[in-house]
């Protein structure tokens, strides 16, 4: 019985939504069953959002506590706010191109050293990543709103039960036609990474 | 996606939000009338209705509007179910409260065409003012209330309730919540139906139709009969069900609490038997007192109220079953559940060890290093503009009351701009002020957004203009209704379906109703606001402004596609760093970087009001 837990988490407009239901569209093209939940309303404006998204043998569309198999955090501070889905088998990519939320540029909160934050979360973890996606994008696909394509290809380089040309297809299904082809580069240089990553 | 919702392909496999997949249901119901007003988390189901009625025309044609708020909503689905059609209609939980007056009175006339009711309820207030359960009112007005456990039974169910409310002649309430209604899942699809909107001839039945006195006493025991009857179907209806196990202990797991409690069971490994409910209202006694008498104890898992705990505890008596749930600390009274949370109580019953206290400890230790990141208004959001012009207003007159609705516009209460001082519910910042003007010293500014104005913001008005209070009702008209995904109302020239309307001009409706100040302002143009505040505060009786410019992001998206530049601004060498911009007016695009204000293109929408903040000239069009 195959069950793979996968949290996606970012800021409002980083395009995280659309992720997770790319990587939903290719795993019921493979014939697996998938299951996932939302944040919507509020969260949109500039705020958290969080998708669970569940392949195989699930239920219930929340992650159980403790057993996210994967965390792809599209900005770094994001994934501490979700440390109660980390577990010991957790694989953790983090983003590294900081949203500075506007509690810091009022100063009523202070933006943490990326070190920082690996430090701290890696203890609660199995693997962590640290990568420049928003880089990646940017060099491949000409804009930093393909972090979401780039670290969707690193969840399946690290291993998520998905085949990239599923993946491909599902893109040409939910990307307008014109983002696709810079969309698939990013993808597959976000793939050879987590391969990279992996070993 | 849309593409989906509207596909004609029974027996295929797609990936539906819970919303869609309503509406969906609706569709292969055959629905001949939806009416709603929007409300996170029920908003998609009409969304996607709006989007599929277009391409369905030749297929399955049906009418879909966005209605002025619930009540009338639900009234335009009563009236399609008295001529013998199939209505619908959709809120969040609270709308059913606006909604409740004529749910009451409408179960005694009952349902002739179907009418369904769907109610999406939101469990941890992820939206939300409050976290009713809907389910009593079911209890209350005497509604059947149904609820899925997953997305695929999401379309199934509400398919299902269109047929039982003809059937029974009842109307139906749908529970939904945010986590079936934004969950996505595997559904299955049925047929669309051949349909077109055909017209059909009234017939009259003023012996149901009229709740007069003597009616309406005749009703009430037929409606208690119908129900009686719908009860008995529910012991056998195919969406309650028992999963056999072991042992005398047992489960009653309500809509989606059944997959967290099934989870929960394999992760600890045990196999109580589960009676799973999807009907909640009335509940199936005969399927449970069945299940009870082979228990020596049981736990009822459902979210939010123990609704079904407490009328299983009065079935469980006759047999001597231990009944645990909320109201033994079982499982939690507040929040919504997950399978961590429901396996806790499963545990305990089972006599097992389960504690996820650590994992939440960690959270908490992670969170703190974390800068909050709450939603905020949108860079080059017109509320911004006119919070920041009201602020100054106040600061420079001192003391002012500042009541305010349900929006985006709530989030004005973030620092600096402080532009809300009270928030209850839907058109309450002009019923508030009323009442504030009775007996404040100080003046009253309330805020109100355009789609809210037509809601329930034009009664308390006219009881302002009608008892001669005084106080400045300041409208927030960006065109649209942003909170929930830009949905149109009557001051907006579209409807649903994408047909053309002729708008309702709100300084129309004021002047109408007799507001003798009425004034329309720019939103950006922040002399002009702060003018017309003064002048409105200085008139003796009600005041109208009217704040207009669309939302930032309609406005950014209809300068795309009409391939307008959007020019973003900079902040020059001028700038002396006196943090204005940043401490006192805080638009999302303006950051920090060593020290100074920059602001960020991919962010900046080009509205330009930083630049009439600033009092050194240093924001200019960058070039
Ligand atoms: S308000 Fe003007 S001078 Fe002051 S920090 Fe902002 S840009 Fe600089
Ligand atoms: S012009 Fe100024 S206030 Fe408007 S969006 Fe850009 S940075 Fe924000």
């Amino acid at each position: 019985m195959m069950k793979v837990n996968i949290l996606i988490v970012g800021v409002g407009g980083q395009g995280v939504l659309t992720t997770s239901g790319i990587l939903a569209r290719a795993a019921m093209e493979e014939g697996l069953n998938v299951v996932s939940a939302e944040t919507h309303g509020m969260a949109q404006r500039g705020g958290s959002v969080e998708v669970h998204l569940r392949i195989g043998d699930v239920r219930s569309p929340l992650i159980p506590y403790g057993h996210a198999d994967f965390i792809a955090s599209l900005e770094p501070v994001e994934i501490l706010r979700y440390g109660h889905y980390m577990g010991d088998n957790t694989v953790a990519v983090v983003n590294t191109r900081p949203i500075s939320p506007p509690s810091v540029s009022t100063g009523v909160a202070k933006y943490p050293e990326l070190e920082e934050i690996a430090d701290r979360i890696r203890p609660h973890l199995g693997e962590l990543y640290t990568v420049n996606a928003s880089e990646i994008a940017e060099r491949l696909a000409g804009t930093i709103q393909a972090t979401n394509v780039v670290m969707a290809g690193i969840l399946i380089g690290l291993g998520i039960p998905l085949k990239l040309n599923s993946v491909e297809k599902a893109l040409g299904e939910v990307l307008p036609e014109k983002m696709v082809e810079a969309n698939i580069k990013a993808l597959r240089e976000g793939f050879q990474l987590g391969e990279k990553l992996r070993k | 996606m849309l593409k989906d919702v509207i596909l004609d392909a029974p027996g295929k496999k797609v990936f539906l939000l819970g919303n869609e997949a309503i509406a969906r249901g609706a569709i292969e119901a055959g629905i001949d009338v939806f009416s709603a007003y929007p409300g996170t988390p029920s908003s998609e189901i009409t969304d996607t209705l709006n989007a599929a009625c277009s391409h369905l025309k030749d297929r399955m044609e049906y009418r879909m509007e966005y209605a002025v708020n619930e009540k009338v909503a639900f009234e335009v689905a009563i009236g399609v179910s008295l001529a013998g059609k199939r209505g619908m209609t959709a809120m969040k939980h609270v709308g059913l409260n606006v909604a409740a007056d004529p749910l009451f009175s409408f179960a005694y006339v009952g349902a002739r065409g179907a009418f369904v009711c769907v109610s999406a309820d939101d469990p941890s207030m992820h939206s939300s003012q409050n976290e009713q359960d809907n389910r009593w009112y079911g209890i209350a007005a005497k509604v059947p209330v149904v609820e899925p456990s997953s997305v695929n039974e999401a379309k199934e169910i509400t398919k299902n309730a269109f047929e039982l409310s003809e059937n029974f002649s009842l109307p139906f309430i749908l529970r939904s919540y945010t986590r079936l209604s934004h969950s996505s899942g595997v559904v299955e699809l049925g047929e669309i139906p051949y349909k077109k909107i055909e017209k059909v001839e009234w017939e009259r039945h003023p012996e149901t139709d009229v709740v007069l006195p003597a009616h309406a006493r005749r009703l009430k025991p037929r409606l208690q009969e119908k129900l009686k009857k719908l009860e008995d179907y529910f012991n056998g209806w195919d969406y309650n069900w028992v999963d056999e196990g072991d042992g005398r202990k047992g489960l009653i797991a309500c809509g989606m609490s059944y997959n967290y409690a099934v989870e929960a069971m394999e992760n600890l490994g045990v196999e109580m038997p589960v009676l799973k409910l999807s009907s909640m209202n009335p509940l199936p006694g005969k399927l449970i007192t069945d299940f009870l008498s082979n228990l020596d104890e049981v736990l009822v898992v459902e979210e939010v109220d123990p609704v079904v705990e407490m009328q299983v505890r009065v079935m469980a008596a006759e047999f001597g079953v231990r009944v645990h749930g909320k109201m033994d600390g079982y499982l939690p009274e507040n929040y919504e559940y997950n399978v961590s949370i429901v396996q806790k109580g499963i545990a305990r019953l089972a006599g097992k060890d389960f504690d996820y206290s650590s994992y939440l400890t960690t959270a908490a230790e992670l969170v703190k290093i974390a800068p909050p990141r709450p939603p905020v208004l949108c860079p080059g959001c017109p509320h911004t503009a006119v919070f920041y012009a009201i602020r100054n207003v106040v600061n420079e007159i001192g003391r002012t009351a500042l009541p305010s609705d349900i929006g985006c516009y709530t989030l004005g209460i973030n620092k600096p701009l402080e532009g809300v001082d009270i928030t209850i519910c839907m058109g309450a910042s002009a019923g508030s002020s009323n009442g504030l003007s009775y007996v404040l010293s100080n003046p009253v500014i309330a805020t109100i957004g355009d789609s809210t104005f037509f809601h329930t913001g034009i009664p308390p008005l006219i009881n302002a203009v009608y008892n001669g209070n005084k106080f400045v009702l300041v409208v927030l008209d960006n065109s649209t209704t942003g909170m929930t995904g830009h949905q149109p109302h009557p001051g907006v020239d579209v409807r649903g379906c994408g047909e053309k309307a002729d708008s309702i001009r709100i300084e129309d409706v004021c002047r109408a109703l007799g507001v003798k100040f009425v004034e329309v302002v720019h939103s950006y143009n922040l002399r002009a606001v702060e003018d017309s505040l003064k002048r409105a505060l200085s008139h003796d009786g009600v005041a109208v402004i009217i704040a207009k410019q669309p939302c930032a992001i309609l406005w950014t998206r209809e300068r795309r596609r009409k391939g307008i530049k959007i020019r973003s601004l900079e902040i020059t060498d001028d700038c002396r760093e006196c943090m204005k911009c940043v401490n006192e007016f805080t638009c999302p695009a303006i950051y920090i970087q060593e020290g100074k204000p920059e602001i960020d293109p991919a962010l900046c929408v080009g509205c330009g009001v930083c630049a009439s903040v600033c009092p050194h000239r240093a924001i200019r069009a960058a070039r």
